[in-house]
């Protein structure tokens, strides 16, 4: 079955071999593939949670065109293909590829939870990270902390959308764990 | 300039350092992050001619504070805006050499650029989280304004400080939308205001105060006469008493019976107490869930919603129907069975230490844990209810796919936890129990030994008697009677108290759609649309629609057409009051939708959308929902312009079919006609179409067609439409591309200009031929 759903539609993968991609000084990505030159992509991480480094989608973010009129339907960023595996290609390109990944999804990693209270229909964090210390207000619903079953990796959500992560969530300091569990 | 909460005085003396007035600050913004990855300010300042961005270094290590964290305790003397920074990078330009400020969108963050006129490099500035991309992007666009126009009316770009700002303190509310300010909400505890609900109530709770004291006054005096009067009076001689062993008797029967009178008066007292605080807290509940805008129930999971309702409100009525009267009972049986304690056998009364410091101990120990276990148990069964709601609601697509077993094995695994929790709490409760008894058995143990030595040791000198000896134990246990049963006491509180808290939640909501304070009611209303410089989105950074802005004329047919996702269902949100925009405004003959009643809006605006609904009730029920009052000819007259009346007549109860969830079903076709006619049983001076007919087929869609175009002739209307053949009377098209108008015109026009409208049109056909239709 799924075979036949992978035959029935053509999903272009990048070929490590052939795509080169840097990083200019203004901290944009370009992908040169195949002969043709993108000034601007993007990196879509297709299963950001569950498959951080499989199947990221290359889009060219290139709006130099924009001024034209697009065609109903069409998305801008257009797909120029998949990255199935980010440990096929070289070191360089896998740093190149990280470091724009780590930009593009910014949620620090919280290292130690130094305290947590709720009060009427918000809840204060206050917590050390690995891009610094922060204080961060969530609000109480259910959605404001995501785990999913199959991953280890908890999300934090605070009142503007901003991402707060907790990588290995089983080893987290066990009565830190205690009080977020209660939150879940 | 005004100081915004990220600019301190130590940035504004940088400012002045480096040649700026503040003063001549027009709009200020803070980028956040650097684009090594490490929290880093650059701020923005924008004045009439330059931009200046200054990046700083604090000299001390800081804290980054997100948008809304609030501290009593905690002074934040570590907080950015409280630390002294030097410049670490100074940069300006102006604006006549910017060609924009672009902003690229990443992940809950973003990097912000700026290109030139001339053919210099972008430059990159910094990146920025999501708790400062409305400002930055308000600069962006404060930046494209003075290109276009010179000026800047710094009015549309602030935001109102009463919408923003708490009135009480000034502080920024942590969530727009809520409006709920958490350093004054928190000086009202939930129990306090719990309290304050009481005077409502006052007859029953009069009742209850009453009833309860005398009871527990029947309930103390019945020991003294079962102890004292019956062993040292009665069964003695020289007193009143003295064989009176019937009197007695039968005077402790009527008390006891008496007291089991009131009792059952109190109960009765109490349930209809209680059913009149249920009936308001849901009133006063579902109120607060109709005055929310819709954004609040995109976000809400009704579940979870119906589960505050139901739930809730149990808990809450819980508080004033057992928690209050339990609470007298106990103050009044703790102080007369202490005070009676210390009048009759005064030396036993430090034994009861021992009970009073086992419970403290124990409860002590719990508390917390127990605290968890209430939140997670109600956490549990909230999900429960959200998975049950989910899964019956998509029950077609449950049995399309085979799925019942995985939902079935679904429900039964948040249904163990939630069981699993709640038999550890309750086996943590009931361990309160044994150990209590334990230490009474051993009091008790105590009191007959010190008392019973008394007693034999001093017969006859009458120090202690049996009688007093049996009183005291009475006593003894009464005045311990709120310890054993502070373990229940604390259950029904954690749970009363989280109830009440999420109740006051809701209840405290500021809707961010409201009525003005003082709403224009316009009597007849003509229809004229204005919409001028419109932006919207439902996230703050995330404009849907931009810039909007067209002018429609009463009784003008305007067909908007764009691809999914372009902003015309946002549009018609906008139009209707759903949700308010942004910046920029829409008129209703020449009011601002804001100021005009809500009343006349929805007596004057109709909306026909592609997901019809039809409420629980009869057909005619249905179609005069918007118009209870109106006649019985024009709700037949309304379903005939519908073209829902023949099929209506057909059914045996006709109008009067009962229809809606669990009643007789309707088709796609008749619900659609139905809602056609609700929608014209009002009469309305706007009507917007919204994919009204896109569920259907070609025949039921062109049948519904024909009453459509009797319904739009003289109104103003909006309509949305993949099939463009529906538009075919419009007489303008509205074309949208990615939340901007970019074509307007006739039909002919819009062909003739061979753009994005041409090319639909072109490629509906080509699709309609190769389907052979």
């Amino acid at each position: 079955m799924s075979e036949a759903i992978i035959e029935s539609i053509d999903i272009e993968y990048i070929d490590p071999k052939e795509a080169k991609f840097n990083i200019t000084t203004n901290h944009i990505l370009t992908l040169d593939l195949n002969g043709v030159h993108y000034p601007c992509v993007q990196l879509h991480r297709s299963f950001p949670f569950t498959n951080p480094d499989k199947y990221i989608a290359v889009r060219d973010d290139d709006d130099s065109d924009k001024d034209q009129v697009r065609e109903i339907g069409n998305d801008k960023k257009k797909e120029i293909g998949i990255i199935k595996d980010l440990a096929e290609f070289d070191s360089v390109s896998r740093q190149i590829l990280e470091k724009y990944l780590e930009l593009r999804y910014f949620a620090p990693t919280i290292t130690k939870l130094i305290s947590v209270r709720e009060e009427f229909g918000y809840r204060y964090w206050v917590v050390n990270t690995d891009k610094g210390d922060c204080k961060f207000t969530t609000t109480l619903n259910r959605n404001s902390i995501v785990n999913l079953s199959s991953s280890d990796r908890l999300m934090i959500y605070d009142v503007d959308g901003n991402r707060f992560q907790i990588v290995g969530f089983s080893k987290f300091d066990s009565k830190a764990r205690k009080q977020i569990e209660m939150f879940m | 300039m005004k100081e915004g909460e990220h600019i301190s005085p130590y940035v504004v003396d940088l400012l002045v350092k480096h040649g700026v007035r503040p003063e001549s600050v027009l709009l200020s913004a803070c980028c956040d992050r650097s684009l090594e990855d490490t929290f880093e300010d650059t701020f923005v300042f924008l004045c009439i001619d330059k931009v200046h961005f200054l990046t700083v270094d604090y000299v001390r290590k800081t804290n980054k504070v997100f948008n809304g964290y609030i501290s009593k305790r905690d002074k934040m003397t570590d907080a950015r805006e409280n630390v002294p920074c030097t410049t670490k990078k100074y940069v300006s330009y102006k604006i006549s050499e910017i060609k924009e400020l672009k902003l690229v969108n990443l992940v809950a963050s973003g990097i912000a650029y700026i290109s030139f006129e001339d053919d210099r490099e972008t430059q990159v500035i910094s990146a920025y989280t999501n708790a400062c991309v409305g400002d930055i992007s308000k600069i962006g666009r404060a930046i494209e304004k003075i290109k276009k126009d010179g000026v800047l009316n710094i009015a549309e770009f602030k935001d109102k400080e009463d919408e923003t700002h708490c009135p009480k303190c000034g502080r920024p509310y942590v969530d727009k939308v809520r409006k709920v300010c958490s350093k004054c909400a928190d000086r009202k505890s939930t129990f306090k205001r719990l309290l304050k609900m009481m005077p409502k109530y006052w007859k029953y709770v009069a009742i209850a105060l009453v009833m309860t004291i005398v009871t527990s006054g029947f309930n103390l005096l019945i020991p003294y006469m079962s102890g004292t009067i019956l062993f040292d009076r009665a069964l003695k001689t020289g007193n009143w008493w003295s064989g009176k062993v019937v009197l007695i008797v039968v005077l402790m029967f009527l008390a006891s019976i008496a007291s089991r009178f009131i009792s059952a008066y109190s109960s009765i007292n109490m349930c209809k107490m209680s059913e009149n605080v249920m009936y308001d807290i849901k009133s006063d509940i579902f109120k607060s869930f109709n005055k929310m805008s819709m954004g609040f129930f995109t976000k809400n999971n009704v579940g979870s919603l119906m589960t505050r309702v139901n739930n809730d409100t149990g808990s809450v009525a819980h508080f004033f129907v057992n928690g209050l009267p339990w609470i007298i009972k106990w103050i009044v049986e703790f102080t007369g069975g202490t005070v009676l304690l210390l009048s009759l056998n005064p030396k036993i009364v430090w034994l009861g230490v021992f009970p009073i410091f086992t419970t403290l101990v124990v409860l002590k120990a719990t508390t917390k844990y127990l605290r968890r276990m209430y939140i997670k148990s109600w956490r549990a069964s909230s999900k429960m209810s959200s998975a049950v709601s989910d899964s019956l609601r998509g029950v077609k697509v449950v049995k399309a796919f085979g799925k019942e077993q995985d939902e079935i094995d679904r429900f039964s695994k948040l249904n163990e936890r939630a069981f699993k929790i709640s038999l550890n709490t309750s086996t943590t409760v009931t361990l309160y129990s044994p150990i209590f008894s334990l230490v009474m058995s051993l009091v008790t143990y105590g009191i007959w030994i010190i008392s019973g030595r008394e007693v034999i040791m001093g017969a006859g000198a009458a120090v202690m008697t049996y009688g007093i000896m049996q009183s005291s134990l009475s006593y003894f246990s009464m005045m311990l009677a709120p310890f054993t049963g502070l373990s229940g006491f604390m259950e029904w509180w954690q749970n009363c108290m989280t109830a009440a808290q999420r109740m006051f939640d809701l209840i405290d909501i500021d809707p961010d759609v409201k009525e003005s304070k003082t709403p224009v009611v316009i009597d007849k209303v003509k229809g004229d649309i204005e919409i001028k410089n419109m932006t919207f989105g439902y996230e703050p950074n995330q404009p849907i629609l931009k810039d909007i802005n067209v002018d429609i004329k009463s009784g003008e047919m305007i067909g908007i057409v764009g691809h999914s996702g372009a902003g015309k269902s946002t549009l018609i949100n906008l139009v209707t009051r759903m949700y308010d925009a942004n910046e920029g405004e829409i008129k209703i003959d020449g009011y601002n939708i804001k100021d005009i009643a809500q009343r006349t809006l929805r007596d004057n605006i109709a909306l026909v959308t592609q997901d019809t609904y039809i409420f629980q009730g009869t057909v005619l029920d249905n179609i005069a929902y918007a118009n209870p009052e109106a006649s019985r000819e024009d709700v037949i007259a309304a379903a005939k312009i519908a073209k829902c009346h023949d099929f209506i007549e057909a059914m045996p109860e006709g109008y009067d079919t009962m229809v809606g969830a669990g009643y007789r079903a309707m088709s796609g076709g008749e619900r659609q006609r139905v809602s056609i006619a609700r929608a014209i049983l009002i009469n309305p001076r706007i009507l917007i179409l919204d994919e009204a007919t896109a569920a259907l087929d070609t025949e039921t869609e062109m049948s519904i067609q024909n009453a459509l175009d009797s319904l739009t002739k003289g109104r103003t209307t909006l309509a949305i439409a993949h099939r463009l053949s529906t538009l075919r009377n419009a007489d303008r098209l509205i074309v949208i591309e990615d939340g901007r108008i970019t074509e307007m015109g006739t039909h002919g026009e819009l062909v003739k200009n061979k753009g994005v409208y041409y090319r639909l049109m072109m490629k509906q056909a080509e699709a309609l031929k190769t389907k052979g239709v």
